[in-house]
């Protein structure tokens, strides 16, 4: 058991304790490194103008797909040759609202620790030349967050296609250029020049020092003592599973964090600073994908997905490409890629919002969840798992572990919606799942509805299945007043909210309406652009 | 050697930015014994102050003090122009966050836990929350305005077509990135240093100086940058500042303040929100024979820069247009929240919104383009050439700007293959216009057109410049740098601005108007004349030469690429350093305060008369968007811009900021939305609920031009200003999305306001009749398209 976190900063190796394990990432560089290249904007993780990459070893680490065959546990060999089969990934987070207890293992680079091939004078690395070159700033003060949120792009790409650009600049905002420039910025060429993180720094000086504790669970203790204003604090952050186990058993109350895109919020906003807390982005088990055709735990699951608790959204959508590309596409709009490289599917399901993304498709195509206890485990169908607003069936000391995704059929047709008032980087204001199999009738000619599911968001406390609405498709022939019918049923099931986000009305019509443009979408090709 | 004016060269700051060295006040390294300071404000929008204990909070460690009203030294009331802002609310409370309580304590969880326990009581009365409340209880601030020209009312009645109507524009934050921020230094004997995130530093050092009971010559404030202001700096760093004055004064100690985002968004003000009764008399051809609107602003709770924000507003609601009989008249309205105050376009962009959402409504109701609406109603030869409040509009360019951009958008045949694909598409309906600005350059208020400049040439032949321009990310600091090498023939490397500070200029307008470069760079370019034909007296003397014939003559003196020389003997030449180290020897003044004064400028408001701008800076904008029929979302498909700003100084820095500002309005007329809830709380109160555009908003198709004209010599180095005007070329997406609700019913259309969110066009197309085309004719279409 190691008492400090082993985390490096540019380059350079710190061993973090006390009451600075539980500071965010952000305040940690600006106040007591004084790197304040970092800007700090929003505290929420919506601006990205405190965006750093942070950089960690593949299967240990945070978000990153482990693709764990099922019989065997070796890891493919990285390109590096390094001998322990893990390498570097770096990925772009949202500094405000990481804490650094949760950075054990990591590499966190910042605006300052970016290396140009010049090492001296005013060394400029190609992403920040072409910034200058092509206007990218204005008032300056998004710009290092931009600069590495295109650094972290460039860890895995030459060259950034004008989608790919604006995608993986969705979670930055700046209020004065406009973004022309930084897109053109984005698009120099020089951009494949910029050295990537494996070049800058020497990795093997880190994977000595880091390699050493991989396996070791990490206990922060804050004692009573230290000062009056501040209370014992306890953050736990296992290897493994059982520990985790061990742990949440003696805790029960502990906050489980995983990505802390939630909990960092509440940090910043709402005061909330937990005092015992169970960090789970380091237990390999919750970072497992088991494509279908694996046998898990001995059970065959020919059509479902196994995918770990703690699995960020990035690695869901390549787990998700290509068993359900409408997951993978839809998850573009979840967040930003900062908060997508931290965000868990297990934590958007147990912090249970009915405006949480994720959970329209869970209820649609029937997930179930998997609890585990050190007790034993359980499956519950996600559909049973809410008892009311945030609140679910899990029990004291249960920990969700995994979440299986049936996949669609072939003949099934499933669409996605999440509308909100920004289409990026927004917080839905509705959202729905629908899935429906339509059969052909031969005799009549006609189309009928041969099997149905419907899942709504953001329409009152839970996510709903619209089971009077499916009752009622069920069987009909498929048609535009059909599909009418069905939203103004829909309508009935729901019990929405006015809020900032949109009125009761709004909500109410939405989900009337969605029924029709459903029935559009899949009934006529829609996509005929209009071009001159 | 090329000169500098006219070069994109990058941003001032531009490698600082990209390095994250550039610093912003918080970045800047802690004092010893430096304190943080935070505040608490008003819990409620209206009511009288009972009781305030803060006892508890000051028990606590690390709290050093709190201050009240009480502890104000000098004058605790302000304004600009009416003075009815408190600085710490005293009695009355007049909106929600309102300060009332100031803590300077050691660390910010210190602030935090004072927050806690200090405690403020009070009696709660009835708020005006909306414009119509206030029109209710004629509760207005400043007298209302008017600007007439000719009877509108008998020129609307004698018309063919009439209509009238309400129209609502809302408001909108300017989210700079950088929150409002301050840090004292004091000084000795009662001395004071601020530094603050501010547009308008001489009004800081003014308030300030109100407020300790001290002189303006004690305090100086300096704002090096501001990471993002767009007039929202101009009045409204004053609070935060005289905070941190406030406890330096009490404490002798350093002190700072970072308004939190929440913080900021909830007690600073906003771009006013409009409410315009208007009605219009027009021709069957689309001429309008006669305008009359009265507008109505949301103040918030005190006047603050409102009745100039109206001014501007009255003085644009002609925008391009020639109308000959015209009666708009302002008021300004009281309400309990924040005290609105400039954004960007500073009334203009309500004034342009409301008049282009009557040429659409004409264009509705004749079932003509808006685009012939506009075009029949452009300025034009005299008579048509003069505004309502009696400017001639010279140098009209707009009819060549909209010629210009029609062709280069395809406009007609994009109208026309819209109409087709609004009869098919199932899913989506599309819009299409063309608007045009026209915005006047120059404060309306006369004396505030004036700059000064002070040039230092030290004698290794670097300058540095110093004027009342403040840097918020516009550029201005790079351009004064191009103007005043190019004024001395030498690199631009050679010239430095430095941070702004009331010690070096006096007396400065704030950075405002989009005026600040006119202002200042003719500031600094004059006092580089001044400095230069003293060097030229010298250097005419060094260059003389019996045998040669050559008398002194200052006339032949040049001053460029990096040497002095006279014409006639151009080789005999001397680098610029090295001459000016000569010339200190020679005691020849190397340093110069420069001034300028924009002339035949003035307007009277009392008679709405005038002819207050310098002159205008136009263009024109094509926007086409896309809405789903079933969600109201919407997207902007493709947008062309052309804009004629003369003879750009940096024409990359311009780029920018038409492109920021054109997205900025885009933001106000589609997405960003301001909610409040029934007790006068924001509850959009940060960028997780209010939207401003994110790069995946980027029209797909965004054509940026600059339409070439030489014509305004009389300005700066033949440039015009460029800060605000793109803001308005932003309501174009949203007559594009009038156009799209017109093709949907009438009731759609007109019902449509400003900002045109997804929830707004949802139920606007809600109350249309559904232009259904059956299962069967969208097939026949498809299947025509194939068979053709």
């Amino acid at each position: 058991m190691k008492q400090d976190i082993s985390v490096y900063i540019n380059g350079k190796h710190y061993l973090i304790t006390g009451a600075d394990s539980f500071s965010t990432l952000s305040d940690f560089l600006r106040n007591r490194l004084r790197l304040v290249g970092t800007k700090i904007m929003c505290s929420e993780g919506d601006c990205g103008a405190c965006t750093v990459l942070v950089g960690r070893r593949r299967d240990s680490c945070l978000g990153v797909l482990a693709h764990i065959d099922t019989n065997s546990h070796n890891a493919e060999t990285s390109p590096d040759g390094n001998t322990t089969g893990l390498s570097w990934e770096y990925r772009s987070v949202d500094s405000c609202i990481q804490f650094m207890f949760q950075l054990e293992g990591a590499h966190v680079v910042t605006i300052e620790g970016l290396k140009s091939d010049d090492s001296f004078g005013q060394s400029l690395t190609h992403i920040q030349q072409a910034f200058i070159d092509h206007q990218g700033s204005q008032c300056g003060y998004c710009t290092p967050g931009f600069v590495m949120s295109l650094a972290g792009m460039r860890e895995s790409n030459d060259k950034l296609e004008s989608h790919e650009i604006r995608e993986g600049l969705s979670g930055n905002l700046c209020r004065c250029t406009g973004y022309v420039a930084i897109e053109e910025a984005a698009s120099d060429e020089s951009f494949s020049r910029q050295k990537v993180m494996a070049d800058s720094y020497c990795h093997d000086a880190m994977n000595a020092i880091l390699d050493s504790r991989i396996n070791d669970d990490v206990l922060i203790e804050l004692p009573e003592t230290t000062s009056e204003n501040i209370a014992e604090r306890l953050a736990f952050m296992p290897a493994s599973l059982e520990p985790a186990l061990t742990f949440l058993s003696m805790y029960p109350q502990a906050t489980v964090i995983a990505g802390a895109s939630d909990v960092g919020v509440w940090h910043c906003k709402s005061g909330f600073h937990p005092k015992i807390i169970l960090c789970i982005n380091r237990v390999t088990e919750l970072q497992t994908f088991y494509a279908p055709n694996k046998a898990f735990d001995g059970i065959e699951r020919e059509s479902s997905l196994v995918l770990g608790a703690s699995l960020n959204w990035e690695s869901i959508r390549e787990a998700c490409r290509e068993w359900i590309p409408q997951f993978d596409s839809f998850l573009t709009l979840f967040g930003s890629p900062q908060i997508r490289h931290v965000g868990t599917i297990g934590g958007n399901i147990v912090n249970g919002s009915p405006i949480a993304d994720s959970l329209p498709i869970l209820f649609a195509l029937d997930a179930r969840l998997r609890l585990a206890s050190a007790n034993g485990d359980r499956r519950v169908p996600i559909n049973e798992f809410y008892t009311g607003y945030k609140k679910n069936v899990m029990q004291s000391g249960e920990l969700l572990t995994h979440v299986e995704l049936p996949i669609p059929k072939d003949a099934e047709i499933l669409k996605l919606y999440k509308i909100s008032r920004r289409r990026d980087m927004d917080i839905s204001t509705f959202t729905a799942a629908i899935a429906i199999q339509l059969k052909h009738d031969s005799v009549s000619g006609f189309k009928t509805v041969d099997s149905v599911r419907v899942a709504l968001g953001g329409v009152g406390p839970l996510v709903i299945r619209a089971s009077k609405t499916e009752a009622f498709l069920l069987g009909r022939e498929w048609c535009e007043s059909v599909a009418t019918e069905a939203g103004a049923i829909a309508a009935t099931e729901v019990a929405p909210i006015t809020d900032v986000r949109g009125s009761e009305k709004y909500r109410r019509t939405l989900t009337k309406n969605i029924f029709q443009r459903f029935f559009f979408e899949t009934s006529f090709d829609c996509s005929k652009a209009l071009q001159i | 050697m090329t000169q500098s004016v006219g070069q994109s060269v990058p941003h001032d700051a531009a490698i600082g930015h990209v390095q994250g060295n550039a610093y912003y006040l918080d970045d800047l390294p802690k004092l010893q014994g430096e304190l943080h300071v935070g505040f608490v404000g008003s819990p409620i929008a209206s009511g009288k102050i009972v009781r305030v204990d803060y006892s508890k909070a000051i028990s606590l460690t690390g709290v050093v003090r709190c201050f009240t009203v009480k502890d104000v030294p000098g004058h605790n009331v302000f304004g600009i122009v009416v003075f009815d802002e408190p600085f710490l609310a005293s009695e009355e409370v007049l909106y929600i966050g309102q300060p009332i309580v100031v803590i300077a304590a050691e660390s910010v969880e210190a602030i935090e836990q004072a927050k806690k326990v200090i405690e403020v009581e009070c009696i709660p009365t009835q708020p005006i929350l909306s414009i119509e409340e206030s029109i209710q209880h004629q509760k207005f601030l400043g007298p209302k305005r008017r600007i007439a020209r000719g009877d509108p009312a008998e020129a609307i009645a004698a018309a063919t077509h009439r209509l009238h109507g309400l129209f609502r524009s809302g408001g909108q934050e300017h989210l700079y990135l950088e929150a409002q921020a301050a840090i004292s230094y004091p000084g000795e004997q009662g001395q004071i240093t601020i530094h603050s995130s501010t547009q308008n530093p001489t009004e800081i050092q003014a308030l300030v100086s109100e407020m300790l009971g001290v002189g303006m010559h004690e305090v100086v404030c300096i704002c090096k940058r501001m990471g993002g202001a767009f007039g929202g700096k101009e009045s409204q760093a004053a609070i935060p500042a005289m905070m941190v004055a406030l406890v330096s004064f009490h404490t002798g100690r350093a002190a700072r303040v970072l308004y939190d985002r929440e913080q900021d968004m909830a007690s600073t003000g906003k771009r006013h929100e409009y409410l315009t009764d208007w009605a219009v008399g027009f021709e069957p051809d689309g001429r309008l024979v006669g305008l009359k609107a009265d507008l109505y602003s949301n103040g918030g709770a005190s006047t603050d820069l409102s009745l100039a924000v109206m001014e501007r507003s009255l003085l644009h609601s002609d925008n391009c247009y020639f109308i000959p009989n015209v009666e708009v008249t302002g008021q300004v309205c009281f309400t309990n929240i924040p005290s609105n105050t400039a954004f960007r376009g500073f009334g203009g962009p309500q004034a342009i919104a409301m008049i282009e959402n009557i040429m659409e409504s004409v264009a509705q109701e004749l079932g003509i383009d808006a685009l012939l609406v506009r075009r029949r109603n452009l300025y034009g030869e005299a008579p048509a050439d003069v505004t309502h409040y009696g400017q001639i509009f010279s140098e009209n360019k707009l009819a060549q700007v909209f010629d210009k951009l029609e062709a280069t958008s395809n406009y007609q045949l994009r109208r026309d293959a819209i109409r087709e694909f609004n009869k098919t598409s199932k899913l989506f309906v599309r819009g299409l216009a063309m608007t045009g600005i026209k915005f006047g350059i120059s404060f309306t208020t006369k004396f505030l057109n004036q700059g000064n400049a002070l040039v230092n040439v030290y004698t290794d032949g670097t300058v540095q410049v110093s004027t009342g321009a403040t840097e918020m990310g516009q550029g201005v600091n790079v351009k004064i740098r191009q103007v005043v090498a190019d004024e001395f023939g030498i690199p631009l490397s050679r010239v430095v601005v430095m941070a702004t500070s009331t010690e070096k200029n006096n007396n400065t307008s704030p950075t405002a108007a989009s005026a600040s470069m006119d202002l200042n760079g003719a500031a600094a370019r004059n006092a580089c004349q001044q400095i230069r034909e003293r060097m030229a007296v010298f250097a005419s003397h060094r260059f003389a030469s019996g045998p040669e014939g050559i008398v002194a003559s200052p006339t032949h003196i040049v001053f460029e690429n990096g040497e002095v020389l006279d014409r006639r003997r151009p080789q005999d030449r001397v680098a610029f350093g090295p001459f000016c180290a000569e010339a200190r020897r020679e005691r020849i003044d190397l340093g110069a305060r420069g001034f300028f004064a924009t002339p035949g400028v003035d307007f009277n408001r009392e008679t709405g008369k005038g002819s207050p701008f310098f002159y205008y800076t136009q263009g024109a904008t094509v926007a086409e968007v896309e809405i789903d029929r079933f969600t109201g979302q919407s997207r902007v498909v493709r947008v062309d811009l052309l804009i004629d700003i003369g003879d750009s100084i940096n024409p990359a820095i311009d780029r920018g900021q038409l492109i920021g500002g054109f997205i900025q309005g885009m933001g106000w007329v589609t997405n960003e939305c301001l909610v409040y809830d029934a007790k006068g709380k924001l509850l959009s109160n940060s960028p997780t609920t209010y939207k401003i555009p994110a790069i995946t908003d980027l029209p797909e198709v965004f054509n940026v031009e600059f339409f070439p004209n030489h014509d305004n010599q009389q300005n700066i180095r033949g440039s015009k200003a460029v800060g605000e005007p793109p803001l308005m070329m932003g309501v174009a997406v949203w007559a594009a999305m009038k156009d799209a609700m017109g093709s949907i019913s009438k009731l759609s259309s007109s019902a449509l306001n400003l900002p045109a969110t997804g929830e707004v066009l949802l139920e606007c197309i809600g109350l249309g009749f559904h232009e259904k085309v059956s299962l069967e004719d969208a097939s026949k279409t498809q299947l025509e398209e194939v068979v053709t």
